[in-house]
């Protein structure tokens, strides 16, 4: 008998010991159980490096203006014909939702892929379409190219040539003549925490509901 | 009497024209009927005044035995239409132009935002939220449509 609670009392300590010394690991597993639509993508190795681009103001949008609140980052163009704008429109309605649910209500920045077209005056008209509160970002392309590697984002720009698309290469130039491109583009839209690093991914296409879930569970984290 | 004979004068041409007109009628059996494709809620999502391109969207039934290809779309004020297919390969949302969009015999094929949709290019003006535009769209099987589509500030058709 005395045997057998002294297995318990081993056994329960043991257990504590483990619970204890894993708690911030299982911590993350529990949220990354619970999250229904988006992916935890913390990791330390993908710090945003310090950039400094421009917002549809004209003034510098560099790492500190992702600080102190959470921030909801999507990138696109504003010549784009479907994904951007139901991506946009989508996190209006996501900004709607978490207010009636009483959730923080992140900031959103939409930041171009098309710094050839998009200047921070067609910026402003675009993003402000969708809600007053939106920022557009834009810069020189390098810059651009260089803030999305941590994202792990991507672009190409697309032509049509004789009736048929062609994907151009990074450094191909528009060809003369051809007046107009498209650009296939990934379409996750992110979550910054309030250190400014990136916290969260959602990839497409976008359940406004269940991401509201999500970030409920992700901000309070 | 009188009436009898009027009649049989005039039967025997009847009857030629009929017997004549017979495979004309026959022909017209054939023939694709305005009822054979239904549009349904076709809807312009609104877009910023600046604006280069909008979406056009709606749900398309085939009431025939047939498939039906919608060939083209085009609206009164914008340079051109495109049918296109949003589709993701690889986690990149590609933007696929399409030479035709298909309807398959007693089906519907939507067009929605993230899928198969219409893009409708360079608008003289950005049309305002409540507003129509006229659109025609061609049929493969030698109808058009002229349809009124509504300016709607949404992503999806039942969305509010």
């Amino acid at each position: 008998m005395k045997k057998s609670i002294l297995a318990i009392v081993l056994i329960a300590i043991f257990a504590l010991v483990i619970i204890v010394f894993s708690s911030d690991n299982t911590d993350y597993k529990k949220l990354k159980r619970a999250l229904k639509t988006s992916t935890l993508l913390v990791n330390p190795d993908k710090a945003l490096v310090n950039f400094s681009l421009l917002d549809h103001n004209g003034d510098i949008f560099d790492n500190a203006r992702l600080k102190n609140q959470w921030t909801l980052l999507f990138f696109g163009y504003t010549h784009c014909p479907d994904v951007c704008p139901t991506g946009l429109m989508d996190m209006n309605q996501l900004k709607k939702i978490l207010k009636q649910r009483g959730l923080p209500s992140p900031e959103v920045v939409f930041v171009t892929f098309d710094t050839q077209r998009d200047s921070a005056e067609v910026l402003k008209s675009y993003v402000t379409f969708f809600n007053k509160d939106f920022i557009g970002v834009t810069g020189k392309q390098a810059q651009i190219d260089n803030f999305i590697k941590p994202f792990g984002a991507y672009y190409e720009r697309v032509i049509e040539v004789e009736g048929k698309q062609k994907i151009l290469t990074k450094t191909d130039k528009i060809p003369a003549g051809i007046n107009t491109y498209l650009i296939n583009h990934t379409a996750w839209i992110y979550l910054l925490s309030p250190d400014g690093q990136i916290f969260a991914g959602f990839p497409a296409p976008h359940r406004v509901e269940k991401m509201a879930d999500d970030i409920k569970l992700l901000t309070q984290a | 009497m009188r009436i009898n004979g009027v009649g049989g004068i005039y039967f025997l041409p009847l009857f030629l024209a009929f017997i004549y007109a017979l495979p004309a009628f026959a022909e017209y059996k054939n023939q694709a009927t305005p009822s054979d494709i239904k549009i349904i809620n076709p809807w312009v999502r609104s877009a910023p005044p600046t604006a280069s391109v909008l979406g056009l969207f709606m749900q398309i039934q085939n009431h025939t035995p047939n498939t039906v290809r919608l060939l083209s779309a085009s609206a009164k004020g914008y340079q051109r239409g495109e049918l296109h297919l949003s589709k993701q390969v690889n986690g990149v949302m590609k933007m696929i132009k399409q030479d035709s969009i298909a309807i398959k015999p007693n089906s519907t094929t939507t067009l929605k935002p993230g899928a198969f949709h219409i893009m409708l290019i360079k608008p003289k003006s950005v049309p305002n939220i409540g507003s129509k535009v006229v659109i025609n769209l061609v049929f493969d099987n030698g109808l058009s449509y002229k349809i009124d589509a509504e300016v709607k500030a949404k992503n999806q058709p039942h969305s509010h």
